[in-house]
């Protein structure tokens, strides 16, 4: 129950984030961070099927094709789960670490479908444009809403730790 | 395992998004359109805080604004106001100019008076670089001030008519009889006229020397009274009042030299 509302919240924030900033800036990506705290708290397995679901509940939301943001979320949670051997969790510069390439392994998630589709409509400009903002509010934003997650979400399940 | 698992995903994800695209490309749109509602809240809650922050914006800039518009209404006030005193100013040189003499040289702010108790002299805050000189008559829109009897390049000292040292050639307004008004302080005229000169409490008395420092015909004083004559007196001895309140004055026109 916790999760879902967690899910609601994130989502109304996302939205509300958007709102705020200048259509210029690319606002920080909660969905992933949403996924990455989700997945956290998961075994792998579920944590790939939540993070795949959160993507198409994005790809739907955002009215673009299924599976364009759901691999994208789906291989950052992959990446995550790869980190999470190498670099402490806990840690809150390793948790950055994390963040950044489960970010660029979000990225390459949403490489491997624009390939797919012969996109058209994402040139490198609008990549470059969206990819850098994006990732740094996100980055800045994650310490906050981290904390906020765990705090409401209550104490990790050690087993998946 | 968990490899497999994930590229299941990405065969998935590329398929939904192919067949999404081939078959059902409406699809997306139908079910963004259901489920906006949710992030609407958030939309509408963000263009309401950019709507706040906007109108706080503006009236920071109302405030700004309205500050400027009060400082210029300030500024235009004082502008006015220093109008109406040149306007005024003005005025009063056009009416010593018609009524006294053409030659008016300046109009000189009265910066003090002197501090003896003896003698009744101004300081101008004009002098000699803006033309005054001694010897020039003083005047103003009520009557005759006095002389000016020393200059310095930005100040100039007048000799006013009640001065203990002041000689003023007088006549009465409305009659003959050319007299002399020697100054008594603090603020009295002693006038000596010839004993066939018709006076009365309340004349007039205006300059009427003939060559003298002054223009003929500027307002002096008032008769206040008529001092008893002695036997064998060659003259009639008045006294009079100044026309002019030297302790209002805050401005003179200075007249040139005859």
């Amino acid at each position: 129950m916790k999760a879902f509302l967690l899910v609601v919240f994130s989502l109304v924030l996302q939205s509300l984030v958007s709102g705020l900033l200048p259509d210029r800036i690319s606002p920080p990506d909660l969905w992933f961070l949403l996924a990455v705290v989700l997945a956290s708290r998961q075994n792998p397995y579920a944590g790939l099927a939540v993070a795949f679901g959160l993507g198409l509940l994005q790809d739907l939301s955002s009215a673009g094709y299924p599976g364009f943001h759901a691999l994208g979320l789906v291989s950052a949670a992959y990446a995550f789960y790869g980190l999470r051997g190498w670099l402490h969790w806990e840690e809150p510069a390793a948790r950055m670490v994390i963040l950044a390439l489960a970010f660029l392994a979000k990225w390459g998630g949403y490489l491997i479908l624009v390939y797919w589709m012969r996109y058209t409509t994402l040139p490198a400009s609008t990549w470059v444009q969206v990819f850098a903002p994006e990732l740094l509010l996100t980055l800045l934003l994650a310490p906050v809403y981290l904390r906020f997650a765990e705090a409401f979400l209550g104490p990790e399940d050690e087993a998946y730790a | 395992m968990l490899r497999l698992v994930y590229l299941g995903y990405v065969l998935l994800a590329l398929a939904l998004s192919s067949l999404t695209a081939s078959f059902v490309p409406q699809l997306p749109g139908e079910v963004s359109a259901r489920i906006a509602p949710l992030f609407g809240l958030g939309r509408r809650t963000a263009q309401n805080l950019r709507a706040a922050a906007t109108s706080l914006l503006d009236r920071r800039n109302l405030r700004a604004e309205n500050r400027a518009l009060t400082e210029e209404i300030a500024w235009l006030k004082e502008s006015n106001l220093e109008l109406k005193v040149e306007l005024e100013r003005l005025r009063r040189a056009l009416a010593v100019r018609e009524a006294q003499a053409p030659g008016v040289v300046a109009i000189a702010p009265v910066i003090t008076e002197d501090t003896s108790g003896l003698y009744r002299r101004l300081i101008l805050g004009l002098g000699e670089s803006a033309g005054l000189s001694v010897g020039m008559p003083v005047t103003s829109p009520d009557g005759l001030v006095g002389v000016i009897i020393e200059t310095t390049p930005h100040r100039a000292v007048v000799r006013t008519i009640v001065d203990p040292e002041s000689r003023v050639g007088v006549r009465p307004a409305g009659g003959p009889g050319r007299g002399i008004a020697v100054g008594e302080p603090p603020a009295g005229l002693r006038v000596e006229l010839p004993v066939e000169t018709q006076v009365a409490i309340g004349d007039l008395l205006v300059t009427g020397s003939l060559q003298g420092l002054f223009p003929e015909g500027i307002p002096v004083a008032r008769v206040t009274r008529i001092l008893p004559r002695p036997p064998g007196a060659l003259r009639k001895v008045v006294r009079a009042e100044p026309l002019v309140k030297f302790g209002l004055l805050e401005e003179v026109v200075v007249l040139g030299k005859l």
